[in-house]
């Protein structure tokens, strides 16, 4: 049963890929994960390159399907959603942040923010608003009408932190934010994400390999040996 | 509002946001559909204007629009109407002999619109008591005689056969071998003189293409016997007609192929936006919304490269009558045996039927090519990566 304090709520999630190899057997990355976030708690998962971190992430927000297992979130079982619906809620309840700074190219910071807001269901004059706003608050107000190829890495993820705390989402599934930033950009966006997150009350779900950014968070996991174990 | 985010969609896979990449994509796409688009119809302005043409200068100068039969006819009334005497014969010149159609006409035959039908090429000024006939180019070619010259001309009467020396009066040109190779025109009187029961009558009347119908049934509702120059020549009528569905079928299967090829448009535009449509996806976005914004993007480059195409189709179509004889004059001397004069019909309603079959095609395989495309797109090809 879903707990209405519970914002992600995973059960026996058991995943594998089909090996690289013929004649080896499927390669086996999860198995038998349980996960429960409360709403409003920032979590970190740690562990080794290929342990599985990205995929336990994308399972979690309904981008991967597990071979077994089920993923709730904020109270909706994201099994049996057809794509319409996982489109409402990943734009409403949502949001996501990469590596790579993925912008939508040839598109403004601005409309960059704007189009998330727009795509769940504010009206032009609320998405503008929110949008600016946002852009205000990561520190982007003089880049409102700058393109990607016109912005440095660190603004270009300010942008996509903009764009996925927009909706005011119940929780953001972030992927090495920092991993692809010089120190000084990572610790600003370390600071901003957690910042952000902590005042506008939003879940977090982090995948990182830097100890002292998952440090910072209410909760930290490691993903070894296919399962999850609490703590570094 | 999600019309919004595909407005901004098409504006970017417009060129009006974004880089000039896309943008001269786009304009490259706008001018090649155009181009097709123009030759197209430019072939359907011409193959419609020089088939009109044939059509109305047979009627002027074989036959009239519509012919009437019996020799009560009014020479004077409320219809533009010549009489007519028509017989065959054959002429011979020193060299050779050809089948005519003799057709013996009065003074103001060649008048009006029908003077504006033949050039006279050559005329020959001198004075004689022979009977003077008026031949063609093509003609003249065959028999190879000139102006002044003289040839034998023999008519089967009923009593006898018999050959009359004729003088060449003038050589005219119609501008259409296959129209004038046989006919020669004479004096009414001279024929009826010199053929005498083997000339047959009749009254050939001028109208406008468009009203032989509605007259040959006001005159028959007189109580006279008329015929058309479709009923006269029936096989020049049907093959004029013929040619023309032909044409438009083959331009219409090309039109269809050329919307077509627009759907190449929508995979590139797909292809090239891979990374935006994932992102988009995840943001929430609708696969219906994103075909939409593509779709329409297409029918927007091909709705304006078909405004600019039919445009420069019908320019072209009338600088078609200076550049024909140019050319002719240039280098290819089996023209002077076409018509090359002709006044400009242009066929609105196929050229609109021509743009629709593009369309429709162009949004059907957009619209397949897309659903395919799109469907490949999945949320989990962007993910964490």
């Amino acid at each position: 049963m879903a707990n209405s304090f519970e914002c992600v709520h995973l059960s026996s999630i058991t995943k594998s890929f089909p090996a690289t190899q013929a004649g080896d057997s499927r390669l086996m990355i999860l198995e038998g994960i349980s996960l429960t976030i409360r709403h409003g708690q920032s979590v970190a998962i740690v562990g080794k390159s290929g342990s599985g971190k990205s995929t336990l992430l994308e399972i979690a927000a309904g981008l991967l399907e597990p071979d077994s297992g089920t993923v709730m979130v904020d109270g909706v079982s994201l099994h049996g959603l057809d794509d319409r619906q996982k489109a409402i809620l990943r734009a409403k309840k949502m949001g996501f942040i990469f590596q790579a700074s993925y912008m939508l190219a040839d598109f403004t910071a601005l409309e960059n923010v704007r189009i998330a807001a727009l795509l769940a269901g504010s009206s032009p004059r609320e998405a503008d608003a929110a949008a600016t706003d946002l852009l205000h608050r990561v520190g982007l107000e003089k880049r409102l009408h700058h393109t990607s190829d016109k912005l440095s890495g660190g603004e270009r993820q300010r942008v996509v932190i903009a764009r996925a705390l927009v909706n005011d989402p119940a929780i953001i599934f972030a992927d090495e934010p920092t991993g692809n930033l010089d120190e000084e950009n990572a610790a600003m966006i370390e600071d901003l994400l957690i910042n952000l997150v902590k005042e506008r009350t939003a879940t977090l779900l982090l995948v990182t390999h830097n100890p002292q950014f998952a440090g910072r968070l209410d909760r930290v996991l490691t993903l070894r040996e296919r399962t999850l174990v609490e703590g570094m | 509002m999600s019309n919004e985010v595909a407005a901004l969609l098409i504006r970017r896979s417009l060129g009006l946001i974004g880089n000039m990449a896309s943008r001269r994509r786009i304009l490259l796409q706008i001018l090649l559909i155009a181009l097709s688009v123009t030759a197209l119809v430019f072939a359907l302005v011409f193959v419609t204007s020089m088939s009109d043409a044939i059509a109305n200068k047979y009627a002027l100068i074989n036959s009239g629009h519509l012919i009437v039969h019996d020799r009560s006819f009014p020479t004077s009334g409320s219809y533009d109407s010549y009489r007519v005497g028509t017989t065959y014969g054959l002429l011979y010149s020193k060299e050779t002999t050809a089948m005519v159609f003799l057709k013996g006409v009065e003074d103001t035959y060649f008048s009006g619109k029908r003077k504006d039908e033949l050039v006279m090429l050559e005329e020959s000024g001198e004075s004689t008591t022979l009977m003077k006939v008026m031949i063609s180019k093509s003609l003249a070619r065959t028999l190879n005689v000139h102006p002044g010259e003289n040839l034998a001309l023999m008519i089967g009467t009923e009593k006898t056969v018999r050959p009359t020396l004729v003088r060449i009066g003038s050589i005219y040109d119609s501008g259409y071998k296959e129209l004038d190779e046989m006919l020669v025109f004479t004096d009414l009187s001279s024929l009826i003189r010199l053929g005498g029961e083997s000339v047959s009558f009749h009254h050939e009347i001028l109208v406008e293409m468009d009203q032989i119908e509605k007259v040959r049934d006001r005159l028959i509702a007189e109580g006279y016997q008329v015929t058309t120059w479709s009923d006269e020549a029936p096989q020049i009528a049907s093959n004029l007609i013929t040619s023309k569905e032909v044409t438009f079928i083959i331009i219409s299967i090309i039109g269809l192929l050329l919307g077509y090829a627009t759907s190449e448009l929508a995979r590139q535009m797909v292809e090239d936006d891979k990374r935006q449509i994932t992102l988009l996806l995840l943001l929430g976005a609708r696969r219906r919304m994103l075909g939409f914004s593509y779709l329409l993007s297409v029918l927007i480059v091909t709705i304006i490269a078909l405004i600019f195409g039919i445009a420069g189709g019908i320019l072209l179509s009338y600088g078609m009558p200076k550049v024909l004889p140019l050319i002719e004059r240039q280098s290819f001397s089996l023209f002077s045996f076409y018509l090359l004069r002709f006044p400009i019909a242009i066929p609105i309603k196929r050229i609109l039927i021509l743009g629709a079959l593009v369309m429709l095609s162009s949004a059907a395989a957009v619209f397949f090519s897309l659903n395919r495309a799109l469907r490949k797109q999945t949320v989990s090809s962007l993910a964490f990566d």
